[in-house]
Formats: structure tokens, sequence, C-alpha cells
């Protein structure tokens, strides 16, 4: 049966944020430790990011060996 | 009278129904599948051999007889690349899956599709890419397993069933005076040392074969009580045949009186499933221990005990 009504409770609800605005003076407080902030606002503050350099491992794919069957053939006198 | 089996001690219905499907065999050009079971030791692999003596190939030969350890087959396509093409196929052989509950699931389907006949003697399995033909005019298939419960269950019921038996202290007298005729034993040693045999014929080779190292080392043609004797205490045979862990269980028994499992495993160390598997068996079989409820030592236990402390 296909009902139309919709689901409740589910998605963001309404003013719920991820972000709050706090004053760097209040961020100074907390000394050295790293804070994370957005991306988007650091560009706009007209910082200009780097990309960390990553290194490529190769792993090189397992080659996986067939067991030989063990079996015996006897010529029977 | 048939000779088919007579190098073969005991098994008297083992042989009784290889002989009936031999003959039906001789008469119709095809070998029914057989599924042998039993514990180890009981001699599967060796009558499947002698059996495969007797079927014969279109040369009049006893065709080759292939023996096949399931647990090393990983998967169906190994099975036919590796054996079933180049030793099966369009050959004429008398094969013997041992430890079949071990086969992998997907070959399991495959005997299961192969097995499924009626009338017809060819059968063609389509396996990934390729067409593989079984033909049961020229090859034969016994399956054989210490472990029936694990085999898949509609294969079980294409099979025909032949169940292996203990041997009788008799038989296994019988079989120890075989394996080295050349010895002569004297008195009841026979008797003695087949009681201290666990029943299987694996077990009582492996004990003539003490017996003939002990009398090479003494360069002797005869073996007397007194040797027997002096071979116990040179290798640490019990009198009644019993292992340190079986011993072990006896005298906590004795000791404590009447044990449950989990009370027998906590003071011997052993674990359930072991003590269940390889310790009581043999008890239970010697009569030495009961299990009503709790595990209780019997009269013939508190004697083995006794027998074993005067030993000391």
């Amino acid at each position: 049966m296909v009902t139309t009504s919709l689901k409740k409770g589910r998605g963001r609800p309404a003013g719920g944020t991820s972000f709050v605005n706090v004053s760097i003076s209040d961020l100074k407080r907390f000394g050295e430790i790293p804070v994370p902030v957005s991306r988007v606002w650091l560009e706009k503050m007209g910082l200009t990011i780097t990309p960390l350099n990553s290194t490529v491992l190769e792993v090189q794919e397992k080659t996986e060996e067939i067991p030989a069957i063990e079996y015996k053939l006897t010529t029977l006198a | 009278m048939k000779t088919r089996f007579s190098k073969l001690i005991g098994q008297t219905d083992v042989k009784k129904k290889f002989d009936f499907y031999l003959d039906a065999q001789n008469s119709s050009q095809r070998f029914p599948f057989l599924l042998l079971t039993g514990a180890k030791g009981m001699g599967k692999t060796e009558f499947a051999k002698e059996a495969a003596r007797s079927i014969v190939g279109k040369d009049g030969q006893a065709r080759p007889f292939l023996e096949i350890n399931c647990g090393t087959i990983k998967n169906a396509q190994v099975f036919f690349e590796q054996v079933f093409a180049p030793v099966i196929q369009n050959n004429e052989v008398t094969v013997l899956l041992d430890e079949c509950h071990a086969l992998p699931k997907d070959l399991m389907t495959v005997l299961l599709s192969a097995f499924n006949t009626e009338k017809t003697e060819r059968k063609q399995v389509s396996w990934k890419d390729g067409l593989y033909e079984f033909n049961f005019k020229l090859q034969s298939f016994m399956l054989a397993t210490t472990e029936q419960d694990r085999l898949f269950t509609p294969l079980k019921d294409r099979l025909l069933a032949i169940d292996f038996q203990a041997y009788s202290l008799a038989e296994t007298a019988e079989i120890i005076k075989r394996a080295f005729p050349e010895i002569d034993f004297k008195e009841n040693v026979l008797d003695l040392v087949a009681k201290t045999v666990r029943g299987n014929a694996r077990s009582a080779i492996q004990r003539a074969k003490q017996v003939e190292m002990y009398c090479q080392m003494k360069n002797k043609k005869t073996f007397d009580n007194s040797d027997w004797k002096a071979l116990c205490d040179k290798i640490g045979i019990n009198p009644t045949g019993l292992s340190n862990s079986e011993i072990q269980v006896l005298t906590t028994l004795h000791q404590r009186g009447d044990c449950s499992l989990s009370m027998l495993s906590a003071v011997t160390g052993i674990s359930r499933s072991a003590l269940q598997r390889d310790v009581e068996l043999f008890l239970l079989q010697r009569g030495y221990m009961k299990i009503e409820g709790a595990r209780k030592i019997t009269a013939e236990g508190v004697k083995a005990l006794s027998a074993i402390e005067e030993k000391k």
C-alpha cells in the first residue's frame, strides 16, 4: 500500500545549524589549540589554501596461489 | 566361496555389501555410488581399494584406483582443472573421495547433479567455460567420511551407505598376527596386546610394528608374555591400553565421585569437546565409565585403575 503522508522527524530541523558566530578575541582564549574553520570562510578572508601533499602508495594486488589437490593414482595388480 | 576380501580381517557385513554391489556391477557394468562411513582407522580406504581390484576395465585388468583427499579441494573449478579433466574424464578409473564431508559446497552441488542419474550412464556438467562429462560405465565413485553428519544431506541421499564397525578383540589379534606372520606369538600374548588397541585396524598395525621393532632389537622370532611386559615397560603402554588423559578422567571420577562434564573439564583441564570426542568414547566403549546424568566410574573402571596402580 502506498502512503502519501510525509515522514516526520527526517532531515534538518529549521534553525538547526552546524556553525555559530564567535569573535576572534573569544577564540584567542584557546591559545594554541587548532580550531577547525570553514575553508570557504578562510578564502573569503583572503587566505589561500594549499592542499597537503599526499603520497600515493601503490598496493600490489596479492595473487592467490591455488593449492594443489592431494590425490594418488594407483595401478592395481 | 567369495574370496574378494580374504586378505582383510573382520567387517563381515561390509564384505557382504561390497560383494553384492560388485556382483551387480559385473552384470550391469555400473557400480552404485557408495558412501563408506565409520571412525578413523576402520579400514575404509583399504576396503575401497580391495573392492576396486574387482572392478575391471575393457582390458580385463583392474581399473586404476584414484584416492583424493577432499580436504585439499578448494573449489569445483580447481577440481575440474587439476583432477577431473586430466585423470578422470574419458578414463576408466575407480575414484575414492576421502573425507568427503570436506568437499567444497560448489563441488557438492556438481556431484549432486552428476549422481542424479536414473538410466543414463553419462552426465554432462557445464562449469564456468568448460563442459565435463561423467561416464559411469568408465568411472566408479566411492565417498568416505568419518563425519557423515557434516555431509550435505541431499548428496548423502544419492549414495548407498556402508558403515564400518569396531573390530572385536579376536579380529584385532588376528590383524596383529597377520601383519607380521614371521613372528610366533606364544601363550595368550596376542590377547594381551589386542586389549591395548583401540578396536581399529590402524592402531592394531601400529602396535604390531612396535612388537616387530622389539623382536628385531632382541633378534627374536618369538614373542611371549614376558616380552610384552618388557615392551610395555620400555614404551609406557598401560595394560588396559588407556592413555594418560583417560587415566586422569578415571582417577578424577574415582576420587571425586560422580561429576558433570563441566566439572571433569575444570578438574582435568581438558576442554569439554575434547573430553567427549577423544577421551570418554573409549572409556564408555570399554565400560570403564557410564553417563547417567552425571559421569560415573564403573566397577570395571575401578579394576582398571587398580591394575594401573599395581603396575606402578
